[in-house]
């Protein structure tokens, strides 16, 4: 806001040539600021970090053996957490941003101060990402905090890392949302579409990729797993999260070639490349779209 | 008179000498600018009880003791093979050999070169060796009744690893590379009786190999890096107490043989696709009680294995806990705690197998996946815990879906299979499943007195600090990014603060 008022103003039709970084952070704080004022982003914050603590607390075994703890019961159910509950969020929040203003009618308001269309939908994507963000951070922080007080159960490493590839995880499904959000022409039909897309690949995918998975020719199925892992940006967080926590033997010996390509050099880059893809593909067909649409 | 006295005393002084000859034994002292010869004169003219303190220095030759003398090494003296023969033979009983380097023995697998051969001996008693770079560390054959305590014994795996290291990535996922042409740490041979305590043995093929060798005892050794920790073959009523077998293909590998007890073990790291905590096979009336199963491949894997009993052990950590053949039969598994594994029980035949049962008068194991409840507060929950769900079982049939691990898909397919149990699955069934974890009081008392077994468990988490500063930098990030995008009122507290200031300083001036 502060660098409108800086510049002078331009017409409409000739502001949106070029992308100021300005504007799209004035959006981005803008959305932020909804947030906070909502309230949303406290409660989610509040309600994601005491589930990772009931999580990381249930975990003690309590068997009197300092070490021995539910390791795997706590990573499992946090990571069960992670995928579950962020996507969801993600996908319900930036499903309802553009199109529930354009329902609110601020969109329009917006649309006629000199701003850049593309300014708009990455600034909605970066304002939503960073409220996601503070709230992983904070749920994920207390549990660490409480974690490292108890028992210490998880190495600093492979916590950051999942901490990491958790906020990968709700970059790529906001992406996808503000592009389910640009498409949509209510703010129904898009949370309708949000929530459909999160139950596709959630589940549905999942239950279809553990149908290929258990036929029996195995030098077959390795690369169609791949190819699979692919196309599912919460199995490659799930399978990057696995690995780091439990290491390559984890998958078992039939999927050691698998395990073998993703986790070292070119495989481990291209698992990471396809992840970067789906945050930025989505978003830039939200551009696209956006930019050419005539009917706000 | 004098003369006489003289006379008599040289006769009282030469009598005594004769006679106490044998009882008051002699002490020879070997250095080593004599020669290695030197070693081998003294063995000659020593009788039975001398001592022989060889001091520090390099002896090199093969020493064959055949008189029961104490050979006692000071400085860590070296006795070396040449890679010839055996390093030190022993064929009488009653000999001490304490405080030497052993190394350079022959490497014939025919012959089984060893560092230090017992042939027929018994009550040796061999003591703070460090017995490296050779065959076999310790050979017994034939010879019971010994003790073979605090000693270190390191084979060739080390050299081999990297001469071959082009050849030991070769995918099949195994930590260490296996060549025949490798002994075992400490080999008995139809040796009975013996104590084996304190030893520490890595890089061999086998760490104590049991062959026909029953009733010995061995406790507190640690064993690391070899094919299995423990190998009994026909051998029977064997104790094994106390000791920590880390980082092995197997960490125990009980084959024909009966009546064995295990006691307190930690069998930790037993990583690749072939590699199992305990090994079970065709092996009979075992007792395993307060054992650690941590981090294996397989905790447990049975094979051909009647009446044994498993009490109070922790299956901690493993991909698979317990392994169940169905060929495996009549063996009870109570009070035991099974956490944190991904598969608690597998059964590959897709059945249990003919009584093999989970509990006993009222008393079953922890589960830490039971979700059932107990009303009346008697430590036994009081729904049945049934392992084993479809993911588990689909994982089985086909080991791709493994991929599939904690997903929610996974978890979905549990929580219907629960809810609606219209599949019938190979089920293991505890009718008495434990409410809280069995304490393994008997564990700590091993591990006070072993600091490295105790650190087993905890040996990821080491220093809690920086995981104690990540998580406060994270909410530090948070707060960070809040206060950024909250700023207006951010400016405004600012804003009062520096008017505040401004009117102090405006007052004052």
């Amino acid at each position: 806001m502060d660098h409108n008022q800086g510049t002078p103003r331009e017409p409409a039709v000739g502001g949106r040539a070029g992308f100021c970084w300005g504007r799209m952070l004035s959006v981005a704080k803008k959305e932020m600021l909804d947030s906070i004022r909502s309230r949303w982003l406290i409660i989610f914050a509040v309600v994601f970090a005491i589930l990772a603590l009931i999580i990381s607390g249930l975990g003690m075994s309590g068997l009197g053996l300092a070490g021995y703890e539910g390791f795997n019961r706590v990573t499992a159910g946090l990571l069960n957490l992670v995928l579950y509950l962020l996507p969801l969020i993600s996908l319900v929040m930036g499903a309802s941003s553009i199109a529930g203003e354009r329902e609110g009618g601020s969109l329009h308001v917006l649309l006629t101060q000199p701003i850049h269309t593309s300014e708009i939908v990455i600034g909605k994507f970066v304002g939503l990402s960073l409220s996601l963000t503070t709230a992983v951070l904070t749920g994920f922080g207390g549990a660490g905090l409480i974690m490292a007080l108890g028992s210490g159960l998880m190495n600093v490493k492979d916590y950051v890392v999942f901490v990491l590839l958790a906020v990968v995880l709700v970059l790529v499904f906001l992406s996808l949302a503000i592009l389910i959000s640009v498409l949509a022409s209510k703010r129904s039909q898009a949370l309708g579409l949000g929530i459909f897309v999160w139950f596709a690949l959630i589940l549905v995918y999942d239950f279809m990729a553990i149908g290929v998975a258990s036929l029996s020719a195995a030098g077959a199925v390795v690369p169609l797993l791949l190819l699979l892992l692919l196309f599912n940006p919460a199995d490659m967080v799930r399978v990057l999260v696995i690995l780091q926590l439990g290491g390559e033997a984890t998958f078992g010996p039939t999927l050691a070639a698998l395990t073998r390509t993703v986790s070292h050099g070119a495989g481990q880059w291209l698992l990471l490349g396809a992840l970067l893809v789906w945050i930025a593909a989505p978003l830039a067909l939200a551009c696209l779209f956006f930019g050419r649409k005539q009917d706000y | 008179m004098g003369q006489k006295i003289l006379l008599c005393c040289f006769t009282v002084i030469f009598l005594a000498a004769v006679r106490c000859g044998p009882l008051l034994a002699a002490t020879y002292d070997i250095l080593p600018e004599e020669g290695a010869g030197s070693l081998g004169h003294a063995l000659e003219s020593a009788e039975d009880g001398d001592s022989i303190i060889v001091h520090g220095g390099h002896y090199l030759g093969n020493v064959v003791l055949d008189k029961a003398v104490s050979l006692i090494g000071l400085d860590n003296p070296i006795l070396d093979g040449g890679g010839k023969g055996d390093v030190l033979t022993v064929l009488v009983d009653s000999v001490t050999i304490q405080g030497f380097i052993v190394q350079g023995s022959g490497r014939s697998l025919e012959q089984a070169n060893a560092g230090i051969r017992l042939k027929s001996a018994r009550q040796a008693l061999i003591s703070d060796c460090q017995i490296m770079d050779n065959l076999f560390g310790i050979y017994l054959d034939r010879s019971s009744g010994n003790t073979i305590a605090d000693n270190e014994i390191r084979g060739l795996w080390y050299e081999r690893d990297t001469e071959t290291s082009g050849h030991a990535s070769d995918g099949t996922g195994d930590s260490h590379f296996f060549k025949g042409e490798i002994g075992d740490g400490i080999h008995l041979f139809a040796a009975s009786e013996n104590i084996l305590n304190n030893n520490t043995i890595s890089q061999t093929r086998d760490g104590i190999y049991f062959n026909y060798a029953h009733a010995n005892q061995t406790m507190g050794n640690q064993i690391s890096e070899v094919r299995y920790g423990i190998h009994f073959m026909y051998s029977d009523d064997n104790l094994f107490h106390g000791n920590m077998l880390t980082n092995n293909t197997a960490g125990a590998a009980l084959m024909f043989s009966k009546r064995i007890r295990l006691e307190n073990n930690v069998f930790a790291y037993s990583r690749g696709f072939r590699a199992y905590g305990l090994l079970f096979a065709t092996c009979d009336y075992s007792v395993a009680e307060g054992n650690i199963l941590m981090d294996n491949t397989r905790g447990i894997f049975f094979d051909t294995s009647r009446h044994n009993v498993f009490r109070g052990n922790l299956f901690y950590r493993n991909d698979v806990g317990l392994d169940l053949i169905s060929s495996a039969s009549h063996n009870l598994f109570i009070q035991n705690n099974f956490i944190d594994n991904l598969q608690q029980v597998a059964m590959p035949a897709g059945r249990v197998g003919d009584d093999n049962l989970f509990y006993e008068e009222g008393c079953g194991n922890y589960w830490d996946d039971y979700r059932g409840f107990d009303l009346d507060r008697d430590g036994v929950g009081d729904i049945a815990h049934k392992t084993g769900d479809p993911f588990t079982f689909l994982m089985a049939r086909s080991p791709a879906v493994r991929l599939f691990l904690n997903s929610p898909a996974a978890a979905a397919l549990e929580f219907s299979e629960r809810m609606f149990p219209v599949v019938n699955l190979p089920k293991v069934e505890d009718p008495y499943p434990l409410t809280d974890p069995v304490k393994m009081e008997a564990l700590e008392a091993v591990f006070s007195q072993n600091p490295a077994m105790a650190r087993v468990g905890s040996e990821r988490f080491a220093d809690k600090r920086p995981l104690a500063g990540c998580s406060f930098l994270m909410l530090i990030t948070a707060f960070a990014i809040y206060m950024w995008a909250s700023s207006v009122r951010c400016n405004r507290v600012f804003k009062r603060i520096s008017d505040f200031v401004k009117e102090r300083v405006g007052t004052n001036g």
